[in-house]
Formats: structure tokens, C-alpha cells, sequence
């Protein structure tokens, strides 16, 4: 029995010393291991310079999250607000979608960063926040008991922060103020931030700018769709949605107007099985994407992203382009009733600043294709001159 | 209602000790309540149970309103009811209001509402700091919304600067500043639900819209006019055209008009936009696989505007309600708008099968099981006291260990309750950790006293239960404060009830056995210490193997437990340590636990060494059940627990004075005590041979 | 000599060593779950559980312990003398030394897993078909021939053969070390030097007095490592040495877009610092992703993902993967790890995928353990009992 364990211990001993040994070798190593790949990962791209090797952009912050925002994140949605007067616009860079800074200390920067996805959650962008005013991070907790306000009218973290400001880029602001605005929802196409850092007085005499900028804040329809309704450029341009401009339409001649109203629709036309329908809704309604996916899924159509949505057929409406959105299926609307089978869906939507025109043609499938004709007619009829 | 003892005997003594309590303190001054339309009636019990049956979606649950009143007016207020003050002024002066009434005041006579002093400050300097002084109130008191509403914005600001800050860095002040925004905004979303019924509408409504509409949709709160937009959506076919008769300019008063619809829209815009925190309590009429989410009144209408779901069913109990309002001076009026929201309400969650835990629910609350138990225990340890002070008397003794039994039988069936209502094994929260290892612990108790005849367990149990209990109704208030629910949602890692039922348990029972031993541990050194029971050398040596054992018992499932845990982690994290805070306390347990066992078998201690390694042994399993979930860190950090740092840290310098003093007594006198550590020595360690 | 070698086992077997090793590893599990609080993880089990002392301050004192390798070391021993070979085999000790032997296996799988095991994430889009997956913390040094994706102006789909560094000597050449790397496939030797664990790169120009070296302007920058161990990005100086005698430099970075490449002869070469890849013997595809929330509160409730398994391109097998519910397939675990949104409004899934031998070893660990301890204090209960009722049965009939 002795001698097993004396062995045992000698054993134990020679490979604590192996260990030892193995450690302190620093001698030149030979490279053994290889791997057959099926391309150069990352990719060699020949005439690429060193900044965008290491991906020195704007700000180092910025290139920093690229990691969470893969190759792609340009197709992110186009956005509208309102630049308070003291304001001033900066050109957006590839991560600030909309970058502005108050006009008397250009230190003082707002801007709003779209990245698809979740952005990486609610926590660790706040402790990021937190990070770059020297704060240490925070708990889910504290996360979740953060104040709410809104924006595109779902409910966001609001995050308002002291401290002294670093940015990664290295720029610094002694006693400096954040207030930023986060909103990462599951059912939204990506995550967005509103961020207004900067020198603590001059934050303080903004809030209220802020506050607006940040309540004015709504998706635009892509660019190419927009026939100048402004993205942006706007200064006082949302008005106020009790007194937008009236609208006014020629009823088709085969349709007949419905006497009075329903909830929430300017006018119902009705033929047959059809109805046609104008709603307006006012502060953007919650945004081109999320009501044209509404009225799909109420046909169960599958939903649109983004891209899907730049591609839709367009027609003239109000000056400017609609965007048409068509879907077949069983139909449940509102007001009761079984869900209908073989049901069709002509619809159309438009932007404007402050509020969302959409206009509707629900009928039986091929009834509804029928009257396609009539329903652009009555699209180029409408009218918000006074 | 709480105020009748009658209904629950044992609440008595509870009530005595309070009543000692309270008589010391000064009597706060009366504060009258002052409304322009006061509430002419009393809450019926009927009408309370109508309305408390009513359904409302919370933080991701389907619950009765009643447990929805409760859990804000114990966030508010502190505690479950509101007693209006005698000298009120108002016709039900000096009636005692549990959470359901208090409720419907704040839905149905938010002005006086806003005037109940329920608004719990534990510091005033909280309110000093944004400019509020009330020289008759005490440090710690309870005041009115409209009290507190001057300094509301810099409440907001006291409370953005505070949740600013880092969590260790908050001073009392800032959390209490957190906790007292928090507790406004929940009064004030909860006050919102009912915003849909009064759209504010300029005071002169145009005689055209008027005489069109008839004065029935109007009405005038102390704040200017209101109109219900229930109403307006019912009246539209009247209303429509004369919006459009004023589009083509004939109206006379067409500037009026205009005002009108401007504020009626933008009252429509306000109310579809925020209904966070409002009450959701119509299920959609569509099925269960469609949508989840219930709504909100607000969102009724936005789903109105939007026009995708069918919605007659939650329109005519929004409309009932509206009416309720509008009739809120009539009792009867009242209760048949309520009667028909219950029903409306009921039906479209039945559709669904979201109502089958309603009526459980409300059972649960009304036995109200944990509050109750609290009472028996105090009262198995009253007879305890008792059964000391008269030796002689042999019935107190079962006394104690049936009424403690009692006590145990009641948290088993409100754990019970409490798997079937939430469909998942007893722990899943800090909150069911508690309730847990109080039930345990004292069925371990009985069992132990029983198995080793030792009658001092049962009363040992009673304790246990009792401060089990306590702090099961304090954690309850932060619960409240929190997660508003004590059966709140849980994260998709926690989705597993076969890692709930052996890990967590295991581990929970691993916690309760230290606990106990260590309490039985103080018993052990107070006894020998303060020479009860001198000389009865058999009875240390059954206490001290009772420690013993339950330390091993404990170590059996804290081991297993750990490991458990590990194995969970590694089929969910992908790794089965990690060094997550959480892991290393239970580990630190087993460490501990298997510290002790050997330094036992190895004859480095004895009974009088394990009781002190016992009393640490408390300290250990505190910092891992609860300190490790102040620390802020890791993947299990899922209990929000600030305020509880202080009472840990007393209880760590307790334990340790204890410990310490033991050890003191035992150099100084112990050795040489002629009861001392030769003749109550354990058995010999022979686990082991002597030699190679 | 002889007494010594015989008073060395007894001693690693004794219990009083037992009790002092396990107090000492409660004391450092204990300064390790506080030291979280102020650090990273990471460093925190360097510090403490992967160390041979460590030195710590309790008030004003400053003392030093024992490291956890060396103390789990020591227990390990401790464990196999005292609690496997010493203790008596006897049907007493029989629930001890079953746990014993638990233990010890244990043991034996913690340290395989620490010794050879991959860990590493793979994302999926539906549809997709991948067969890599690649370490979130291991950062790997890989030379490859680049010459015809240079020529072709960008890469081409062909197949490359990577030099590979282990990602622990690429670590290895921090503060004052150097490691030299040579192949005797590649014309050149690598020296690898001054990384850090986490690192930018910024301009020269403008920083004040560059903390590491500047190369065609640029400098590596260290920063403080975040808490979150996986979002550190580390660098490391590349430095190559021609058989000329000629020297190349350049900076790698582990989120760099493109390669470090020169050129040798009428080679080009790429060298870059990524984060380190794995292989799988099969591929994976995602048929479906789905995730529920709980209503109205944004807390995630479940996700799952649907994926097949391939192998050599053909469907092998259907399987469901979600939280808590892993696929183990040829010695590797696949579990669902987290979610996202591709900008186009897909959701992607990404799943962490270990090759861990020893992976299901702690769960039979834990029944031999349970059932050992059980066996153990029953015993003792049992014994006790019976010796209770035996005496109250002699004062009974005394």
C-alpha cells in the first residue's frame, strides 16, 4: 500500500513539473494547425484604406456597434421630424439618420441612430450611455424602472444622464447632460436611439426642444415614394392635426356615397358588396409599415419589411404618390361578423406631414379587381386645397 | 372588510398588539376632503365583489381587479386599506375602504380620490427636497395626490436625477424619490382608465351640436366640460354631419364647431396614445391564438380607428361604463354599469379561457393564507411562552405542536394555491423562496421533534413560522413596488418547470435546513451558555445531534441542488459553471456545510463547535439567498432588493457577534465547565483509520 | 526520508487539510462573487479560480491565499488520499466513499472541459445552411495565400488554406513578451507582440504620446475591458520577418474589415486577428424561428428554432432546439441562444454550439453523489433511531 502511494506521489510530482515546464516555454513556435476554407474570411478587398479597416468612421462609438449592425444597415427606414427653430441640421452619416445640433453650441449634438434588430437590447445600450458619461452601468432592474415617454408612438425608455461626457471618438464635455430616448420592441424592424449629449446648461435650456423633437419623430415613406413633402427640412411644418386641410373627393360614377359617417372614416362609398373608404389618422398613426401590415394580416397575408415596402406599386394622390397595397384572402374587418373567404383588398396609403391618409377598397376578390379603375379615379380626385 | 374581527378570530391577536402599538402614538391631525360632488354612498359588498370579479390583463397575467386594487393601493399606501378620516366632510366619513373600493373611487371620484392622504413618504426630507413643507406631519406620513401635486414636476426631476444614478450610489433620499414618482404614476394611469368617458370639450359646446345631440352626452366636472367618447362614437350619424355642414361654411357658429372637433380629436389622439399603465381589461373578441394582448380603453378606440377587429363587445361595456360615470351619484346607476362591465368583460375572457383562475384567485386573496398563518404562529408561540411559565400543564405542549402544525398546514395550502394559479412548481421567485422555506422549515421542525422527542422543536418551528411569515408580508410591499404581482411573469430561461421542481427546490430546502440549524444552534449555546438546563447532559447531546443532522440534511440537498443548477445552466447557457454569483452562494453553502461535517469527523470540533459553526452558517446562506441578488451582477440577479442591504448587514453582525461571544464564553469558561465539551462530546470520529 | 514520504500522503489525506482547503475555497468563491461587482467576469476567474495565489485586502490587512488552481488542485489530492484510498471500505463508509467517488468524477469533468472544449456561436437565417461556428471571446491569428483574390479584385469563392495561432499564444504575447512563429510551408517567420485585450485603432495624429507604436499612422489604443467579456476587441502587433532580412509591420484588430496583406516575392499574403472558427462534422440549416412574448410586457417568454441537420448536404435529421431544450449530436450541444432582425425584417436565429466530452459526466456526478449522501446520512439516521428506541425501551422496562 506504501509503496503504490510513493509511486502515485512521484507520478503527481513528475507532471506538475511536465506542466511547469511547459509553461515556460517561449522559444519559436511552429505553426501546425490549418484549415481548408472555402474563401478569405474576412474577405481581401484590394484598395480598401486603413480607416475603413478598421472601421474609423464617424465615430469610433458608431463603427464600434457596426458589429451589431451588419453590411446592410443603409436600407433602414427614412425618417420625418420637426427641427425646433434653435436647431440646426447636420448631414446624416451612415449612423446618425438624423443628426442635429442646437444651433448657439454646436457641442450640444442630437441625433437618432436606427439599427436593425434589437439593437442589442435595452440594458446594455443604457449602460453604454452610462459608460460614456462615466457612470457605471445599472442593473435590468433599474433598466425597467426607467421613466417611459414615446416615441412613434410606442412607449420608450427615456434615459437623462449626468456626468462627464466621453465620446469614443475622444471628444469630451466636462459637466455634460444626456438625454436619450431608446426603443427596442420585438414587433418594430429595428432599434432606435435619440441621443442629445452635451454641455449640462445648455441641455437644460433645450429639454422642450427635445421633447418635441423627439414627439415629432415618424417614419417617412422611402424617399422616391415622398414627391417632396418635405423629410426633414421642415421648420414649424407638422400642423396641428384638428386643423389639417380638409380633403374633398368626386365619387365615382357607378358608387354611391353612404349618408353620414362612421367612426374614424371621412366618407364610406359603397357598390354592391364593396366598400371604399377614406380614414385619416392624425400624428402618422403609427406609421406607413405597421398599417399597411395591419390591413395584411387582416387578410393573412405575409407582412412586408422595409425594402418590400419601397417596392410598391405608386399612384398620384394629393400631389404627391401613394403607395398601393393589394392582398386576397378571408376578410374578418370590424363590425362582427365571420371572416369571409375570397375577399379582396385595394388599398392605398399616403404620408403627410402629421398625419397618414389611407384610403380603402374591401370587397369580394373579383369585384374588387373590377373597380380598380374607379379607385384611382377616385385616389386622383382628392383634393386638401381650401 | 378588514375592520371586522369577527370574521377572522385570530386576527385578534394581532390587532391587541397593534392597538398597544398605535395608543403610543400622537393621533394625526384631521384633514377634510373637499370635492364639489363627494361620494353620496358606500361601497356594497356586492358592488365590491362585482367589480372585483372583473378580469384585467397585468404584467402579462389574467387576474381578478380585486388583486390588481390590492397590489396599487399596497404600492401607494403601504398597506391594504385607506381609512377615511372622521372629520372628512364627506357622507361616508370614517369608513374604511379595502383596495377594490378604493379603486373604484379612483375610477369613478378621482377628485376625491386625489384627496386621500394614501400616498406613503417614508422621509420627509424627500419632500423638503422639492419644496413641500407640512409642519404638522411626521417624518414617515401619508399625504394626497393633490397635496404632493404643486411639486409634481419636481418629483419627476428628483426622480430622473435619481434613477440616473447608479444603484449602490442612491442615497435613502433618491429611492425614496424613485418610489414616490413611481407611486404618483400609478395613481395617476390607473385614474387615466377612465379618461375615455370625459374627452375634454370646450365649455361652450355650440347650441347647433347641442340641440343636435341632446345635453345627455355632456358633462361638467369641477375642470370644465366633458363628453364621453363612447357617446361620440355612438352618436356619430348625428354628429358627422353637422362637422360636415360645417365644412361648407352654413353654420352659424361655425368657430365653435371647429373647436369643438379640434378638441374632440386631439382628446381621441391622446387617449389611443398612452394607455400604459391603464387598466386592460377587455380581452380582443377575437380567438386566443390571434392576439394576446388585452386592451386598454384607449386602445379600443385606436383599434376603432383602425378598423381591423370586430369590437362591439368591448364598445357596449366601455359604453356602460361611460354611463356609469355619468351617473356616478346614483349607487344603483353605478352598479349596474359595473354589473355589465363584469359581464362584458367576463365573457370575452371566457371565449378565450383566460377566466378559469379568476374565481381561485379570489379565493386565495379572501383566505388570505400567509397573513393568517403569521397569526397562528405567533399564537403556537404565545402558547409556548405559556407552556414555559407553567411547566406543569401537559395539554400545552401538543397545543404548541398542533397550532404550529396548523400554521405549517396553512402556508403548505397557500403554496398550493399558488402552483395551480401560476401552473409552475412552489419557487420560482424570491417571494415563493420565502413562503418555501418557511413551510419546510417548520415541517422540518415537527418532524425532527417528533423523531427526536424534542417538544422545543415545535416552538422552534413556530418562531421560524412567524418570522417566515413577517417577512413574507414585508417582501410582499416591495413585490408590490416592483413587479406589482406577486406571480409575475418570468424570463424563457425560468420556462422549465422540471429545473424549477429539482433545482430550485433542492436548493430552497438546502436554505431552509441551514436556517433552521442554525436556529436551533442559538438555542443549543443560549442554553449552555446561560445554564438552563445544567446538567442535562442527554438533552445537549439530542440538540446538538438535531444541528448536526440537519446540517448534514441540508448539505444532501445543497450539493445536489448546486449540482442540478449546473446541469440546468449547461443545457441552457451552454456551460455548467460559470461562477455566477448565485452559483457561487449555493457552493459556498456546500463548501461551508462540508467544512463543518469533516472538521466534525475529524474531531476538530464537537457540539459545541458545530452550534458555532451552525450560527455562521446562517450569515452564509443569507448572502447567497439574498445578497448575492443585491450585488447586481450575473445571469440570476432576478429579485430587485435594494433596502434589504441594511437588514442583511445587521443580521451578519449578529451572527458574528453571537459566534464570537460563544467562542469567548468557551475560552474563558467552557473548557473547564464541568458541563463542558469533554461530557457532552459527540461520538468519537471513526470514519476513518488511522494510518496508511 | 522514509517517514517523510509516508507523512506527505497522510497529510494531503488528512481531514484537517479537507477543512482548511474547503474553507479557503469558500473564502476565494466568496472575494470572487464580491469582486464581480467592480470586474469582469473574465478577470475575476483569471484572479481568482484559475490562479496559484492570490492576494487580497480585507479592511486595510492585505493577506495571501492560496489561488483556486492550487487549492483545487491540493483537494483533488486530498480527495483521491483521504477520502478514496485512506477512508476504510466498509459497509459504514459505503454512502461516503460513493459520494467521494462522485466527487472526483466531478472533478475529472471539469477539468476535461477546461482542457478541450469549444464554445462558439453560429447565426441563422431561415434557410441558411452553415457548418461553422465561432468562438464569442477566443480571437485566432490566420495567414492565408491571398494572391488571386488580389488579382481577381476581391475574393473569390475558392478554397483557401489557413495557417492557424492558437488563440492562447496569440494572448500570450502581451506586455514585454514576443512569440516568434514559423511554418516551413510559409516564406516568412510572424512575430507577434504588445496585444491587448482590448483595443481601438485609431489616428496618430491628434492623441498625444501614442501608448504603442504608430504604423502607417495608426495606433493601437487599449481600453478597459467592459464587463461583458464578449464585446472586448483585441489587437495584437504583427510583425514579418522575410528570409532577406527585410521587416513588414502592421496592426491586427479583431473587428478589422479586411485583412493585414503584403507582399512577398509575387505572393500576396493575408494575415488578420479574428474571432476563432470551429467546424462542424455536419452542417446546420434553420427551417423555422419562432419566438412569443408575454402579453403586453416586453419580457421574451420562449424561442425556439426548427433546424436540420446535414450531412454531406443531405438531410439527416429534424430537430426542434429552444431555451433549455439543446440538441446533442457527435459529441457537440447545440442550444438557442439569442435572437435578432436582419435590417430586411428577418429574423435570424444564433445558436451556441460547445464540444464539451465531458458534458453529460456532471449529471451522472450528481446521481452517484445524491445517491451516496443519501445512502450516507440515512445510515447515520436509521442508526440513530434504532439506538433511540432501543434505549427508551431499556427505561421503559427499567
Amino acid at each position: 500500500m506504501r509503496q503504490t502511494l510513493h509511486v502515485r506521489l512521484a507520478v503527481a510530482l513528475g507532471l506538475a513539473a511536465g506542466f511547469a515546464a511547459g509553461c515556460s516555454d517561449t522559444g519559436p513556435r511552429a505553426i501546425e494547425n490549418t484549415r481548408i476554407a472555402d474563401r478569405s474570411d474576412p474577405p481581401v478587398i484590394p484598395g480598401v484604406t486603413l480607416a475603413q479597416r478598421y472601421m474609423w468612421e464617424p465615430s469610433q462609438e458608431e463603427a464600434r456597434r457596426a458589429q451589431l449592425a451588419p453590411p446592410g444597415a443603409e436600407e433602414a427606414p427614412e425618417f420625418v421630424y420637426v427641427l425646433p427653430e434653435t436647431w440646426e441640421a447636420v448631414p446624416a452619416t451612415r449612423f446618425r439618420m438624423v443628426n442635429t445640433r442646437v444651433m448657439a453650441a454646436p457641442s450640444a449634438e442630437c441625433y437618432l441612430t436606427f439599427l436593425p434588430g434589437d439593437g442589442g437590447g435595452d440594458v446594455p445600450n443604457v449602460n453604454r450611455w452610462r459608460g460614456e458619461m462615466g457612470l457605471t452601468p445599472v442593473d435590468a432592474a433599474a433598466v425597467a424602472a426607467l421613466p417611459r415617454t414615446r416615441l412613434l408612438g410606442q412607449p420608450a425608455l427615456l434615459v437623462d444622464l449626468e456626468g462627464s461626457f466621453t465620446g469614443m471618438s475622444g471628444q469630451t464635455i466636462a459637466e455634460a447632460r444626456l438625454l436619450g430616448v431608446l426603443l427596442t420592441r420585438h414587433d418594430m424592424p429595428g432599434a432606435l436611439f435619440v441621443k442629445f449629449v452635451g454641455p449640462t446648461a445648455v441641455i437644460a435650456d433645450n429639454v422642450a426642444e427635445f421633447e418635441a423633437f423627439v414627439a415629432s419623430i415618424d417614419f417617412g415613406v422611402p424617399a422616391a415614394a415622398q414627391g417632396g413633402a418635405g423629410a426633414g427640412a421642415g421648420s414649424g411644418a407638422a400642423e396641428d392635426p384638428g386643423t389639417g386641410a380638409k380633403l374633398r373627393w368626386q365619387v365615382p360614377a357607378t358608387w354611391a356615397q353612404e349618408p353620414g359617417a362612421r367612426a374614424m372614416r371621412e366618407v364610406t362609398l359603397t357598390k354592391g358588396e364593396c366598400e371604399l373608404y377614406i380614414s385619416v389618422l392624425s400624428g402618422g398613426g403609427g406609421g406607413v409599415l405597421a398599417n399597411v401590415n395591419r390591413w395584411l394580416g387582416q387578410f393573412g397575408a405575409p407582412k412586408l419589411d422595409v425594402a418590400a415596402l419601397a417596392g410598391l406599386e405608386r399612384a398620384p394622390c394629393l400631389g404627391s404618390e401613394a403607395l398601393l397595397v393589394t392582398a386576397e384572402g378571408s376578410f374578418g374587418g370590424m363590425g362582427g361578423g365571420a371572416p369571409k373567404a375570397g375577399m379582396g383588398l385595394l388599398g392605398a396609403v399616403l404620408e403627410q406631414p402629421a398625419r397618414l391618409i389611407t384610403v380603402k377598397l374591401v370587397g369580394p376578390a373579383s369585384e374588387v379587381a373590377a373597380e380598380r379603375g374607379a379607385f384611382l379615379s377616385f385616389l386622383g380626385s382628392l383634393d386638401d386645397q381650401l | 372588510m378588514r375592520h371586522h374581527f369577527n370574521q377572522r378570530p385570530l386576527r385578534t391577536v394581532l390587532a391587541l398588539v397593534a392597538l398597544t402599538l398605535a395608543s403610543a402614538c400622537a393621533k394625526r391631525p384631521e384633514h377634510k376632503i373637499d370635492v364639489a360632488e363627494p361620494r353620496p354612498f358606500t361601497w356594497s359588498k356586492e358592488v365590491l365583489a362585482t367589480a372585483g370579479e372583473i378580469p384585467v390583463q397585468h404584467l402579462g397575467r389574467v387576474k381578478p381587479l380585486s388583486t390588481v386594487a390590492a397590489f396599487s393601493l399596497l404600492k401607494i399606501n403601504g398597506k391594504r386599506k385607506y381609512e377615511l378620516p372622521v372629520e372628512a366632510g364627506v357622507p361616508t366619513a370614517g369608513e374604511t375602504l379595502d383596495p377594490t373600493a378604493w379603486m373604484l373611487d379612483v375610477l369613478f371620484f378621482p377628485e376625491q380620490a386625489a384627496q386621500y392622504d394614501v400616498f406613503l413618504v417614508e422621509e420627509s426630507a424627500v419632500l423638503e427636497g422639492v419644496g413641500l413643507r407640512f409642519d404638522d406631519r411626521k417624518r414617515r406620513d401619508r399625504y394626497s395626490y393633490d397635496q404632493l401635486m404643486p411639486a409634481r414636476q419636481k418629483i419627476l426631476a428628483a426622480y430622473r436625477a435619481a434613477i440616473a444614478k447608479d444603484e449602490r450610489q442612491r442615497s435613502p433620499v433618491d429611492r425614496q424619490s424613485i418610489d414616490l414618482h413611481m407611486r404618483l404614476t400609478e395613481f395617476e394611469a390607473l385614474a387615466g382608465t377612465m379618461d375615455f368617458a370625459r374627452l375634454p370639450v370646450p365649455d361652450e359646446v355650440p347650441a347647433a351640436l347641442r340641440a343636435a345631440l341632446g345635453e345627455g352626452l355632456f358633462t361638467t366636472e369641477s375642470g370644465g366640460a366633458r363628453m364621453s367618447a363612447t357617446a361620440f362614437l355612438t352618436h356619430q350619424e348625428e354628429l358627422l354631419p353637422v362637422f360636415e355642414a360645417l365644412r361648407q361654411g352654413t353654420q352659424a357658429d361655425a368657430e365653435g364647431l371647429q373647436q369643438f372637433q379640434t378638441a374632440l380629436t386631439r382628446g381621441l389622439d391622446t387617449l389611443t396614445r398612452t394607455t400604459e399603465g391603464t387598466l386592460h381589461f377587455l380581452a380582443p373578441e377575437v380567438g386566443h391564438d390571434k392576439r394576446e394582448e388585452w386592451d386598454a380603453p384607449g386602445d379600443v378606440f385606436a383599434g376603432i380607428a383602425a378598423g381591423t377587429e370586430p369590437r362591439d363587445k368591448q364598445i357596449a361595456a366601455l359604453t356602460a361604463l361611460a354611463d356609469g360615470l355619468r351617473q356616478r351619484l346614483d349607487v344603483a346607476a353605478v352598479a349596474g354599469s359595473l354589473a355589465q362591465v363584469r359581464d362584458g368583460s367576463v365573457a370575452l375572457a371566457e371565449a378565450r379561457g383566460d377566466y378559469k383562475m379568476i374565481a381561485l384567485e379570489r379565493t386565495y386573496y379572501r383566505i388570505d393564507f400567509f397573513y393568517n398563518a403569521l397569526a397562528i404562529f405567533l399564537l403556537a408561540f404565545l402558547l409556548a411562552a405559556a407552556s414555559w411559565a407553567a411547566p406543569g400543564v401537559r395539554g400545552l405542549r401538543h397545543a404548541v405542536t398542533w397550532t404550529t402544525a396548523a400554521g405549517a398546514a396553512l402556508v403548505i395550502a397557500g403554496v398550493t394555491v399558488r402552483c395551480i394559479l401560476r401552473g409552475r412548481p412552489p419557487v420560482v421567485s424570491l417571494y415563493d423562496t420565502i413562503l418555501f422555506i418557511t413551510g419546510t422549515g417548520v415541517v422540518l421542525s415537527l418532524v425532527m421533534g417528533r423523531l427526536m422527542r424534542l417538544p422545543l422543536a415545535a416552538t422552534m418551528g413556530a418562531f421560524l413560522g412567524a418570522i417566515g411569515m413577517f417577512m413574507a408580508n414585508r417582501y410582499e410591499l416591495r413585490e408590490a413596488a416592483t413587479s406589482g404581482d406577486t406571480m409575475a411573469t418570468v424570463q424563457a430561461v425560468l420556462d422549465t418547470n422540471f429545473w424549477l421542481a429539482t433545482h430550485v427546490t433542492s436548493v430552497t430546502l438546502g436554505y431552509s435546513a441551514g436556517l433552521f440549524a442554525c436556529l436551533l444552534a442559538h438555542v443549543w449555546l443560549g442554553a449552555r451558555i446561560f445554564g438552563f438546563r445544567k446538567g442535562d447532559t442527554r438533552w445537549f447531546r439530542q440538540l446538538g445531534r438535531a444541528v448536526y443532522g440537519i446540517v448534514a440534511f441540508g448539505l444532501l440537498f445543497s450539493v445536489v441542488g448546486t449540482i442540478l443548477g449546473g446541469i440546468w445552466a449547461n443545457d441552457s447557457w451552454g456551460r455548467f459553471w460559470g461562477w455566477d454569483p448565485k452559483e457561487n452562494g449555493a457552493l459556498m453553502i456546500c463548501l461551508f456545510e462540508l467544512a463543518l461535517v469533516h472538521a466534525r469527523l475529524g474531531g476538530y470540533v464537537k457540539d459545541f463547535g458545530v452550534a458555532v459553526g451552525a450560527v455562521l452558517l446562517g450569515p452564509v446562506v443569507a448572502f447567497s439567498w439574498w445578497h448575492v441578488n443585491l450585488l447586481g451582477v450575473g445571469l440570476h440577479s432576478y429579485g430587485f432588493t435594494a433596502g434589504i442591504k441594511e437588514w442583511l448587514f445587521l443580521y451578519y453582525k449578529t451572527e458574528l457577534a453571537v459566534a464570537t461571544l460563544a467562542f469567548v464564553w468557551w475560552l474563558v469558561r467552557g473548557r473547564t465547565d464541568s458541563g463542558g465539551r469533554g461530557s457532552i462530546a459527540g461520538p468519537p470520529a471513526s470514519a476513518q483509520s488511522g494510518g496508511a | 526520508m522514509k517517514t517523510l514520504l509516508s507523512a506527505v500522503p497522510r497529510f494531503l489525506g488528512s481531514f484537517g487539510l479537507a477543512v482548511a482547503l474547503l474553507l479557503i475555497l469558500l473564502l476565494l468563491t466568496w472575494f470572487g462573487t464580491l469582486d464581480q461587482v467592480h470586474n469582469g467576469l473574465y478577470d475575476v476567474q483569471k484572479r481568482y479560480f484559475e490562479s496559484l495565489y492570490v492576494k487580497q485586502h480585507i479592511g486595510p490587512v492585505p493577506i495571501v491565499l492560496p489561488g483556486g488552481m492550487v487549492v483545487m488542485g491540493l483537494f483533488a489530492l486530498n480527495l483521491l488520499f483521504g477520502g478514496m484510498i485512506r477512508i476504510r471500505w466498509n459497509k459504514r463508509n459505503a454512502g461516503v466513499l460513493i459520494a467521494h467517488f462522485g466527487m472526483a468524477f466531478l472533478m475529472i469533468a471539469g477539468a476535461v472541459k477546461q482542457l478541450s472544449s469549444e464554445d462558439g456561436l453560429m447565426k441563422l437565417r431561415p434557410k441558411q445552411v452553415n457548418g461553422v461556428f465561432e468562438s464569442s471571446v477566443r480571437y485566432e491569428v490566420v495567414i492565408w495565400d491571398a494572391t488571386d483574390d488580389v488579382r481577381m479584385g476581391g475574393s473569390v469563392r475558392s478554397p483557401v488554406t489557413e495557417y492557424r495561432i492558437d488563440p492562447d499564444d496569440v494572448r500570450a504575447a502581451s506586455g514585454s513578451h514576443q512569440r516568434k512563429f514559423t511554418s516551413q510551408v510559409l516564406p516568412f517567420e510572424l512575430v507577434l507582440e504588445r496585444y491587448l485585450a482590448n483595443s481601438r485603432v485609431v489616428p496618430a495624429a491628434g492623441i498625444g504620446v501614442p501608448q504603442n507604436p504608430v504604423i502607417d499612422g495608426w495606433t493601437a489604443q487599449y481600453v478597459k475591458p467592459p464587463k461583458v467579456d464578449s464585446v472586448s476587441i483585441p489587437a495584437v502587433y504583427a510583425t514579418v520577418l522575410t528570409p532577406d532580412g527585410g521587416r513588414k509591420q502592421g496592426i491586427l484588430w479583431g473587428m478589422e474589415r479586411v485583412p493585414w496583406t503584403f507582399e512577398l516575392g509575387d505572393r500576396t499574403w493575408a494575415v488578420t486577428l479574428r474571432r476563432e472558427l470551429y467546424d462542424l462534422p455536419f452542417a446546420l440549416r434553420l427551417d423555422e424561428f419562432r419566438k412569443e412574448f408575454h402579453p403586453g410586457v416586453g419580457m421574451a417568454r420562449a424561442f425556439e428554432s426548427d433546424i436540420t441537420r446535414l450531412k454531406r448536404e443531405e438531410p439527416d435529421r429534424q430537430v426542434l432546439v429552444e431555451m433549455n431544450r439543446p440538441l446533442r449530436e457527435d459529441g457537440y450541444v447545440v442550444y438557442q441562444a439569442q435572437y435578432g432582425t436582419d435590417p430586411d425584417g428577418v429574423d435570424y436565429t444564433v445558436l451556441q454550439i460547445v464540444r464539451n466530452p465531458s458534458d453529460q459526466w456532471p449529471k451522472y456526478a450528481c446521481y452517484v453523489i445524491g445517491v451516496g449522501l443519501l445512502l450516507a446520512f440515512g445510515q447515520r439516521l436509521l442508526n440513530y433511531l434504532g439506538q433511540e428506541r432501543r434505549r427508551r425501551e431499556r427505561e421503559a422496562t427499567a
